[in-house]
């Protein structure tokens, strides 16, 4: 694994609500094999952050934004603000998942199934085999494989985010964005997605955005603070294997 | 505290004695239609004495029954939806996921100024369209089935434009999100996760236009109904309608037996209007279930 060359640049990124500036000139470099998060106030930016790196902060009509974001793939350097890439295709690769477990009020298999069939265009049984790998990939399987056309609402918390983890998965992204993942579950089903999270960072690089700073302990390589919309801090895998420096840090910047 | 509870109560009170008194309403209506009408309700109030196959199949004119009118408010009806449906469900769609606050407040007035017309005058708009015909491109232009199942469409409009609009809107941000963040196009969000998301509350407002269309009587009155024309067999033919036939018995009737005929034409317009609301609801069952369980 090449730790030097990094999945996904953010350089001198900045970005505007109306007048106000939300993020100034943030630099961020995420790398295959390692977990980052992203900590702070609310309100210091961070989904901002989140949401500028795959231009879903776009939907808003008064926001701006500034700076360079470039996804470099296997095959090619994408930049994400100047590409003749089409957007979707660019949303596509840098998957996202949300605080609030966002299922559709369809079935289990259709929540994966759908995405994968309109944004990749996959057809017959590629979806279902589709379906079952991005089930196997966040330990859903054999939960739900007896009951895929049940509505997925009937899924427990914890079960739903990792439904969304697994709609994102399938849709082959070459990154993750997390905000918040754990926020709204209950102790057991979050450590149940921070071990998951520990597995795939093997395969994709990924950027965590966390309130729980024992949870920032437990799962990350890299750490990297904002405040008011400035990146104040990054913290090393050195750093974090003294917990008293990762709290020292954090009440000095906090 | 004892006020707060008592006033609790009583408007708790009121609000069970507003509901038990709609079902009673509602009840008292049906009751008295069925009492007086179902004596009415035979083959006879339908196609007079022609058999029914006959009549049922074209090969006989029904001259004295009801049944070329409850062909023509079918029609009409039919007509009508097919043509304010896909407009009204575009333009809500428009109005929630496209336009510009500017353009949508402009675009709201218009609509709110639809809503508020009454019916009477858009018989009145259909019927200058016509003279207007007329005197220009169509000297041979008429009032007819068409033009009043354009007109019944556009006072439907509102209510399907309105409908579309809050339902799309009332789809939580969070699942909102899920569209864009699996890389789908606007259009393909609209499609595939708005639509289906706001299906039910977009019936709700085709059922209510369903209602409209058939009961109106003002805006078919100047545009293309007659007492006496059979069963309509091109768009641009004059035609029958139920409400009309109903408002014509109450003016003329001359015995009680003629009034109750009237009565069963009245069940004939709720059973369908009845049978409407069960194909939409079926319609959307149909659609649901299709995106709930196939991809």
């Amino acid at each position: 694994m090449n730790s030097l060359s990094s999945v996904l640049e953010v350089t001198n990124l900045s970005v505007w609500f109306s007048e106000r500036q939300v993020l100034s000139d943030i630099h961020l470099s995420l790398f295959p094999g390692e977990l980052t998060v992203l900590i702070g106030h609310s309100g210091s930016g961070k989904s901002t952050l989140l949401q500028s790196i795959n231009r879903l902060n776009e939907i808003f009509p008064v926001c701006r934004t500034q700076g360079e974001v470039q996804l470099c793939t296997e095959r090619k350097k994408i930049r994400v603000y100047q590409s003749d890439v089409p957007l979707s295709e660019i949303r596509r690769r840098i998957g996202m998942v949300f605080q609030t477990p966002a299922v559709l009020p369809f079935s289990i298999f259709r929540n994966v199934a759908m995405p994968v069939r309109i944004t990749l265009g996959y057809r017959g049984n590629v979806i279902n085999e589709r379906v079952e790998w991005a089930l196997r990939q966040v330990s859903l399987w054999d939960e739900v494989k007896d009951r895929l056309h049940k509505n997925a609402s009937t899924l427990s918390g914890g079960q739903q985010q990792r439904l969304c983890l697994a709609r994102t998965l399938a849709l082959e992204p070459d990154v993750l964005l997390l905000d918040e993942p754990t926020a709204s579950l209950d102790f057991k089903s979050a450590r149940k997605i921070e071990a998951l999270l520990g597995e795939l960072k093997t395969r994709y690089a990924i950027l965590v955005v966390s309130h729980s700073l024992g949870q920032t302990l437990r799962v990350a390589d890299r750490v990297c603070v904002i405040r008011d919309g400035r990146m104040v801090r990054e913290m090393g895998k050195q750093e974090l294997r003294n917990p008293a420096e990762f709290y020292r840090v954090i009440e000095t910047y906090f | 505290m004892p006020v707060r509870r008592i006033s609790n109560r009583v408007l708790s009170g009121f609000a069970w004695i507003a509901s038990a008194g709609l079902c009673l309403t509602m009840l008292t209506l049906i009751g008295f239609l069925m009492k007086r009408g179902m004596t009415a309700l035979n083959a006879k109030l339908f196609f007079d004495n022609v058999p029914w196959t006959a009549a049922v199949l074209g090969r006989q004119p029904v001259f004295d029954g009801i049944w070329p009118a409850v062909v023509g408010s079918f029609y009409l009806i039919v007509l009508a939806s097919l043509i304010a449906v896909p407009l009204g469900m575009a333009t809500g769609i428009t109005l929630s996921e496209y336009a510009s606050p500017n353009i949508r407040r402009w675009i709201s007035l218009a609509v709110d100024i639809l809503a508020g017309t009454p019916s009477i005058i858009m018989g009145l708009f259909g019927f200058t369209i016509i003279l207007l015909l007329r005197k220009t491109l169509l000297p041979q232009a008429r009032t007819c089935l068409l033009l009043s199942a354009v007109c019944i469409a556009l006072l439907i409009l509102p209510y399907i434009i309105r409908v579309t609009q809050n339902s799309l809107e009332a789809v939580l941000p969070h699942i909102r999100l899920i569209g864009p963040s699996c890389g789908f196009t606007q259009w393909q969000t609209i499609c595939y996760l708005l639509l289906p998301l706001s299906s039910r509350g977009i019936l709700s407002g085709v059922i209510l236009g369903i209602g409209r269309a058939a009961e109106d009587t003002a805006v078919i009155m100047l545009t293309g109904v007659v007492a006496q024309a059979g069963i309509p067999q091109r768009l641009w033919d004059k035609f029958e309608a139920i409400p009309f036939h109903i408002y014509c018995v109450a003016a003329e009737y001359q015995s009680v037996r003629q009034l109750d005929a009237g009565f069963g034409s009245a069940l004939i317009l709720l059973a369908i209007t009845g049978i409407l609301f069960l194909a939409v609801t079926f319609l959307q069952r149909v659609v649901v279930t299709r995106y709930e369980i196939l991809s």
